[in-house]
């Protein structure tokens, strides 16, 4: 009998593994289709962003290796007119919520290059206390990490993109988290501006 | 430069399957020993090299060879801004040397002669390269028979349409700037479809912002062979009021029918003038190339491609990107090429896999400046429709004014295009 209950637990224990290996193989599946979609959708995003987005201008910011859930809310608030921008707008209202998540995807999976920026070695030691005192509970690492994959990685993102991000978001023509929101709250534009610098001379693979 | 694109010899060239004229060259001997499955593309321009990357990007085993007549390409996108003053030539020159360095492209540096669908080969003057795959990417050819009294030889120095590269600007600018205060210039723009219309809108821009500052007593007459207007039209229209006041005349309908280089006259289909410079960009097809490898389609003037793959629908297996494809209603661009160029490469590099691939979906991106700061730009998506490019109602548009961030934008976009060409 205790046999037979044996049997039984294995069987069950391998049904569940079978359903969920088929679930996880199907979800793979999917991301996979998504990935290859992203990469044929993400082409055109290339003549601007970079070679796999990894963008070669300061006006352009880097897309490649950026995290997932944010680029995909940030296309959605330019379609949708939340977050202000000249040409995305127009370029964003071509994809489908589909097409939006593909291109996500696809950029997310390549690598976050960074290469040396010209920044201000007095700034970039101001910034770094900023951001230790202010910024690193969400910003890991040195903004190679996000506490969660809704906000943007900053290490290595170019100054000027961050420079007039900032911009946007201090003059209340963008809308960012409360918490985001408090903790500007709590610094001056020159902590800004060198917490901005900070992030921008990570470079390299490590730190 | 494209005497060799007359209508006589034309007909001759594409009237007996491709190649009369070039036979003897086709057994020539082979130049590079093969690797693997080779792909060889014909012209390094806005599509060709981006092709050529785009394949190696996405399976380095693929041999890739890419044969470009000019060891420096000298970009068009921006060559406008130096006749405003806002940019050096010399900044829209480039190499493939990091196309071979980087991603293991193989450069020839060479005019090809002709490619012989047939053969599956490409013939140049020092041999032949046989190919699985052959990408085209020949550029703009002009039709000036169609313009009374032009003379291929000696009327691009007169009448300079700067629209074949970057560094032809150079005559253009110098004939403005040593022209008197108070003088006249023309520009005349063709029947299209021609090479990127918004860049010949912001060749006035340009002249018209360098005229303001050194000579504002001088006019432009811009003579617009097309008739329709459009909102991109519009937005240059609005800009030139606004910048450059009465400076700026601007004629729609107005075809040049026959001209006089050395006495600077031209006659249109309604009026006869003289002008102290006159940018004469004349009526266009595909390259030479195209022509001597038979791959014009019915309106005798363009290539004929699939837009599904971009193979010629001519002559199989030869694949054409650019300007020179008709492109139902697509845009001549460097974008539209850049696009067509990815989506090329990923077609082909499917089919060597044997696998499918996505359908095309792209944009096309067009950035100007109006003087040294203020841009704006053009946005227009294209799909693949079965064999046809169909342009998406959804999305797109044109910037609603001239603004310093689009101007800025304008420079970024050139840098990063000219940047993943060629790096």
């Amino acid at each position: 009998m205790s046999m037979l209950r044996c049997w039984r637990m294995i069987g069950c224990i391998t049904l569940t593994l079978t359903v969920a290996a088929t679930a996880w193989a199907q979800r793979s599946d999917k991301k996979a289709r998504s990935i290859e979609l992203g990469e044929a959708l993400g082409q055109s995003c290339m003549a601007c962003h970079g070679t796999r987005g990894a963008s070669t201008e300061q006006a352009i910011p880097i897309i490649g290796g950026q995290n997932d859930v944010f680029i995909s809310l940030s296309m959605k608030a330019y379609r949708d007119g939340t977050r202000p921008s000249t040409i995305m707008e127009r370029i964003a209202k071509g994809y489908s919520t589909k097409e939006i998540e593909a291109l996500a995807a696809y950029f997310s999976t390549q690598p976050f290059l960074r290469p040396l920026q010209e920044t201000d070695p007095e700034k970039v030691t101001r910034g770094q206390s900023v951001h230790a005192r202010k910024c690193k509970k969400c910003h890991l690492h040195n903004g190679r990490d996000a506490i969660d994959t809704d906000s943007p990685l900053l290490a290595g993102q170019k100054l000027q993109y961050l420079r007039r991000n900032m911009e946007e978001i201090l003059t209340g023509k963008r809308s960012v988290e409360i918490k985001m929101d408090a903790a500007l709250r709590e610094i001056t534009r020159e902590e800004v501006e060198a917490t901005l610098h900070f992030y921008a001379a990570q470079h390299g693979e490590l730190h | 430069m494209n005497s060799s694109t007359r209508r006589g010899f034309l007909k001759i060239a594409c009237g007996v399957a491709g190649l009369p004229l070039l036979t003897p060259l086709v057994r020539a001997t082979e130049l590079l020993p093969r690797t693997g499955t080779r792909v060889v593309v014909v012209g390094g321009g806005f599509g060709g090299a981006i092709a050529a990357k785009t394949l190696r990007l996405i399976n380095p085993k693929i041999e890739v060879i890419l044969i470009e007549r000019n060891r420096s390409y000298s970009a068009l996108p921006g060559a406008n801004w130096t006749i405003g003053g806002s940019r050096r030539i010399g900044e829209n020159r480039l190499t493939y040397d990091r196309l071979e360095g980087n991603h293991g492209v193989r450069l020839i540096y060479g005019e090809a002669q002709v490619v012989d669908a047939a053969a599956k080969t490409v013939v140049l003057e020092a041999g032949t390269l046989s190919y699985d795959f052959a990408i085209v990417a020949p550029g703009i050819g002009f039709r000036v028979d169609e313009i009374e009294g032009y003379a291929a030889a000696e009327t691009p120095d007169l009448f300079p349409h700067a629209w074949t590269s970057g560094e032809e600007i150079v005559v253009l600018k110098r004939r403005i700037e040593e022209m008197k205060n108070g003088g006249l210039v023309v520009v005349s723009l063709p029947t299209p479809p021609y090479r990127c219309p918004q860049a010949a809108y912001e060749r006035v821009s340009q002249i018209a912002y360098y005229l303001k500052q050194a000579k504002p007593r001088s006019k432009i007459l811009v003579l617009d062979a097309s008739k329709s207007s459009s909102d991109l039209a519009d937005l240059f229209l609005t800009g030139w009021r606004r910048s450059y006041g009465d400076m700026i005349e601007y004629r729609s309908s107005q075809q040049v029918l026959q001209i006089d280089a050395p006495r600077s006259s031209l006659r249109t289909t309604s009026e006869t003038l003289t002008a102290d410079v006159v940018n004469l960009i004349p009526p266009q097809m595909a390259g030479t190339l195209a022509h001597r490898s038979g791959l014009i389609g019915e309106d005798n003037h363009w290539c004929a491609v699939d837009h599904s793959s971009y193979e010629s629908t001519v002559a199989g297996g030869i694949y054409v990107l650019g300007d020179a494809c008709l492109g139902d209603d697509q845009q001549k661009s460097a974008s539209a090429a850049n696009a067509q160029g990815k989506a090329c490469a990923m077609h082909i590099a499917g089919a060597i896999a044997q696998r499918g691939h996505q359908p095309h979906f792209y944009s096309n991106v067009l950035y100007s400046l109006l003087d040294d700061k203020h841009g704006a730009s053009a946005v227009t998506f294209y799909r693949s429709e079965g064999r046809k490019s169909v342009r998406v109602d959804k999305g797109g548009g044109v910037s609603s004014e001239w603004s310093e961030l689009e101007g800025i934008y304008a420079r970024a976009w050139l840098g990063s295009i000219l940047a993943e060409m060629s790096s």
